[in-house]
């Protein structure tokens, strides 16, 4: 890296070289049956470099030469790109309690012998089908840049995902657990989707129309996706967010706050630098309602004459850094989600969603399957719905908000509570 | 490479092992509005080992030759693990032993195309929609991608096959006061640049498309019979009866597979579904899969009765079923898994114009804007759509989703049209991105579907 980056120097008036290394494993086991088990050994590295304020970009995955690595990003400042911006400086930044050494000695042995001690648990309380996936993943990630930048940092996490599936549907209720270190399975928490499992037995076909929706934490992504495009500083710039003007207004309910926190150890996957090298900080997106700030990256801080606020992270090793909400997070509420269950007049609890990603996303607008959903009545979980579409718009629907559940869950990088919201349309 | 490849399997103590090299070249242009944002080119490669070692199936990718011997010792590892922990040992169907060297015929090879024309080319379509006032934003974005795959396994099979895939994808908004819409627009093939070249019309279409769904209503939920336009039907089949053709979705779920087993009438006696990657010109095109086995044309469905399905080597031996060749992998990031190659409902034999009377009263559903699926339930978008009064196309409607279940639906496929239209432009995403996961059909007519507006 250091090579790479002094041989660079010379040809450009900006360098960056970022390298990142990772190992895995992962296994699927399907209603008891081991299905398969993938391991992988993986490195990339990249360079981004700026002249005259044109961006060139390359990326390999085995470093055979630095001559062939800059040649392909010389070739690249040919297309032009823009780049107003100039690569931090940032200091040596504190390490985050981010990786735990146990990780490594986690063999597949291990993790096979847990997925099969939660699943036999499940198939002795229920006739649910069962689709299990676990496994771990360490990524070290180094950055160095020609103002001096020089940052490494180093993540492990272990996940145990599993669905009990209603029989003949692929369907069902989930729970994901992300931890840093193996963890066993909580039996409290393996006993209360039982329980939800089994409440939701019956097939039922109750009426079309509008009604209360508690959005799992698994199924919260159909409307932060939504809500991350409309206060990102590239949506503002390109014009396409229906809440420009909307800065420092309230336009959800006061019990809704969003934060992004990418320094907050106790989950997996903290960061204390984004894929640019801007140091991260907590960053509120939403205080009681009110839109507080956008987030960016590099390119669009410039564009837009704003701070940086270190959300330039990278969808890929073969893209470009660009504005991305990590550790999204909920202030949590005060309603347990057994309470919040209580309190519904007649409603959907959405489990599992399909389609979150069609519908017209920059206008707010969703439009979602339910796989599945389980019907409420006067607090009582009667049955589930196997299919049906629950549509909106979050402008609309999250004015009002019924709760907020007191605890957060890992959905991917983020980690959200339920929420109840009333008058969402549901056809069936 | 191949002598290298071979020289590493002989070092694994194993029932069966194989081992795949690729390299990965991609050329990626990005715009925003008429700023090029993104220049990228890049060659990347990697190893993907597989072990099957007493009753136990394991895979390691790695991207460093140094790291070999880890991978071969972690394949190997978790293949013990999986040995000791299934029930059933995992037994690959027999395959032909190839040994083949293949590039496919390229029109116009993307590679002889200078950036710099590529460039003006792109620059050319993004100004196309700019120049209507009600046009916010385009974003487009043009890929090649090419894939040379080294294939070696213990059994003898020794193959080279190189996959070239040219890509362009695009969204084009439109606003009006608070209003904003958006339309995909997406070229592409598997056989050269010329693919991309002459999308002005369509540029053109997809522009107006934009502005007049600020005028369309957004439509009224609820259950409507409606006809799907070539593409919806293609998004259909691919979505909801596609992925539950693909044995590994259901291999240990007994009653999945009881539903699917062959031989089960699941759709009306007009519906007709094959799955046939060996069709050149199309997206889905090649010629071996990722496991060394040939592509063959499936039928998966005739008159409505389960024919066929799409399998692995794994899987084919656990179902007593002939492999077919669909064991496919993204790149050297990952072992291969079952995916769909070109599936479509064949042909029937009614005009657009008598589909609209058999209709009647409904809705006519255009292109898909994504879709999702979950056992037998589905989830698609429609990007836009009409309503249909007394079989004449009425006003525009928008923010258009479709759920249902694939049993039912399947049974209420009432008319079938005379032509077929195919994808230009793939990117399933079951665990792995596929590029060239390829669907299409006729226009049909579904009755009963459940449409959520916003």
């Amino acid at each position: 890296m250091r090579n790479l980056l002094d041989s660079a120097k010379d040809n450009f008036d900006q360098v960056e070289t970022y390298r990142i290394k990772e190992t895995s494993t992962q296994m699927q086991l399907q209603n008891s049956a081991l299905q398969n088990i993938d391991n992988s050994i993986q490195s990339a590295i990249s360079l981004r470099v700026i002249r005259n304020q044109k961006l060139g970009f390359a990326y390999t995955r085995n470093l055979q030469s630095n001559e062939d690595l800059i040649k392909n990003a010389e070739n690249s400042l040919l297309g032009g790109v823009a780049a107003g911006y100039q690569f931090p400086h940032s200091p040596l930044v504190e390490a985050l309690e981010s990786y735990n050494p146990g990780i490594e000695q986690l063999n597949a042995g291990v993790i096979a012998e847990e997925c099969q001690r939660v699943n036999n648990y499940i198939k002795q309380h229920t006739n649910a089908e069962t689709e299990i996936y676990a496994g771990k993943n360490i990524s070290s990630i180094e950055l160095m840049n020609s103002h001096g930048t020089n940052l490494t940092h180093i993540n492990s996490t272990y996940y145990l995902y599993f669905s009990l599936m209603y029989p003949g549907s692929a369907s069902g209720i989930s729970y994901c657990l992300m931890n840093m270190g193996f963890r066993e399975f909580d039996k409290v928490i393996l006993d209360k989707l039982i329980e939800k499992y089994q409440a939701g037995r019956s097939v039922v076909h109750p009426e079309s129309g509008a009604m209360q929706v508690l959005f799992t934490p698994a199924t919260m992504y159909a409307l932060t996706w939504r809500i991350s495009l409309g206060i990102s500083s590239r949506s503002y710039y390109d014009k396409i967010t229906p809440i420009a003007d909307k800065q420092g207004v309230r336009i959800f309910d006061q019990k809704l706050n969003f934060h992004s926190d990418p320094l907050d150890e106790r989950f997996p996957g903290s960061r204390p630098f984004d894929d640019e090298g801007v140091v991260c900080h907590r960053h509120n997106l939403i205080q009681n309602g009110v839109f507080e700030k956008r987030y960016n990256d590099l390119n669009y801080a410039s564009r837009l004459n704003e701070r940086p606020t270190g959300h330039g992270f990278r969808a890929s090793m073969t893209s470009l850094p660009a504005p991305a909400l990590h550790h999204l997070q909920m202030t949590p509420g005060h309603d347990s989600f057994e309470d919040m269950v209580k309190g519904m007049k007649r409603g959907v609890i959405l489990e599992s969603i399909l389609g979150a990603h069609s519908g017209n996303l920059p206008n707010g607008d969703f439009s979602i399957g339910v796989a599945p959903a389980l019907y409420v009545e006067n607090g009582r979980i009667i049955g589930r719905l196997k299919e049906g579409m629950v549509s909106g718009n979050i402008y609309q629907i999250l004015k009002k908000v019924d709760a907020v559940e007191d605890t957060l869950y890992a959905t991917g990088s983020s980690w959200l509570p339920s929420i109840l919201v009333d008058g969402v349309r549901v056809d069936i | 490479m191949i002598e290298k490849l071979k020289s590493l399997l002989q070092r694994v103590e194993a029932d069966y092992a194989d081992i795949r090299y690729e390299t990965k070249d991609t050329g990626i242009l990005q715009f925003s509005n008429e700023e090029l944002t993104a220049v990228t080119s890049s060659r990347t490669d990697g190893y993907v080992i597989r072990i099957l070692k007493d009753g136990g199936f394991a895979a390691a990718a790695f991207t460093a030759w140094e790291d070999a011997e880890d991978a071969i010792n972690s394949a190997l590892q978790s293949a013990a693990v999986m040995g000791e922990y299934r029930t059933s040992p995992v037994v690959l169907a027999e395959a032909e032993i190839v040994k083949d060297r293949y590039r496919p015929v390229l029109i116009e090879d993307p590679r002889q195309v200078s950036l710099e024309e590529k460039i003006a080319l792109m620059k050319k379509y993004v100004s196309i929609p700019l120049q209507q006032k009600e046009i916010i934003n385009v974003d487009l974005t043009y890929a090649d991608v090419i894939r040379e795959r080294y294939f070696v396994n213990s059994e003898g099979s020794e193959i080279f096959e190189e996959l070239v895939t040219t890509v362009l994808s695009g969204d084009i908004k439109s606003k009006r006061g608070n209003v904003i819409q958006n339309v995909r627009i997406s070229a592409g093939g598997s056989d050269g640049f010329q693919q991309i070249r002459d999308q002005e019309a369509n540029f053109e279409k997809r522009t107006g498309i934009a502005i007049d769904l600020l005028s369309a209503e957004p439509v009224k939920g609820g259950k409507y019979n409606c006809i799907l336009n070539h593409l919806m039907t293609g998004v259909f089949t691919h979505e909801a009866f596609g992925h539950f053709s693909e044995a590994d979705l259901i291999e240990s779920l007994p009653a999945m597979r009881e539903k699917m087993e062959i031989g089960n009438k699941l759709g009306s006696d007009l519906v007709n579904i094959i799955d046939d990657a060996t069709q050149q010109g199309l997206l889905g095109y090649y010629k071996y899969d990722d496991e060394g086995v040939p592509v063959r044309k499936v039928e998966l469905m005739k008159n409505g009765v389960l024919t066929g399905r799409l399998h692995s080597r794994r899987t084919a031996a656990d179902f007593a079923e002939p492999v077919s060749g669909h064991n496919i992998a993204e790149d050297f990031r990952y072992a291969p898994i079952i995916r769909m190659g070109t599936i479509y409902i064949d042909k029937g034999t009614d005009s657009f114009e008598v589909l609209l009377q058999k209709l009647g009263n409904g809705i006519y559903l255009c292109d898909p804007k994504g879709g999702q699926t979950a056992g037998d339930s589905f989830t698609f978008g429609a990007q836009y759509g009409y309503e249909v009064k007394d079989g004449k196309l009425g006003k525009m409607l928008r923010d258009i989703n479709v759920s249902g279940n694939l049993y039912e639906t399947l049974q209420n496929i009432t008319a079938i049209g005379d032509d077929l239209k195919f994808t230009k432009r793939g990117g399933c995403g079951k665990g792995q991105t596929n590029i060239r996961s390829c669907f299409g059909g006729p226009q049909i007519i579904v009755n009963n579907l459940v449409i959520g507006g916003n």
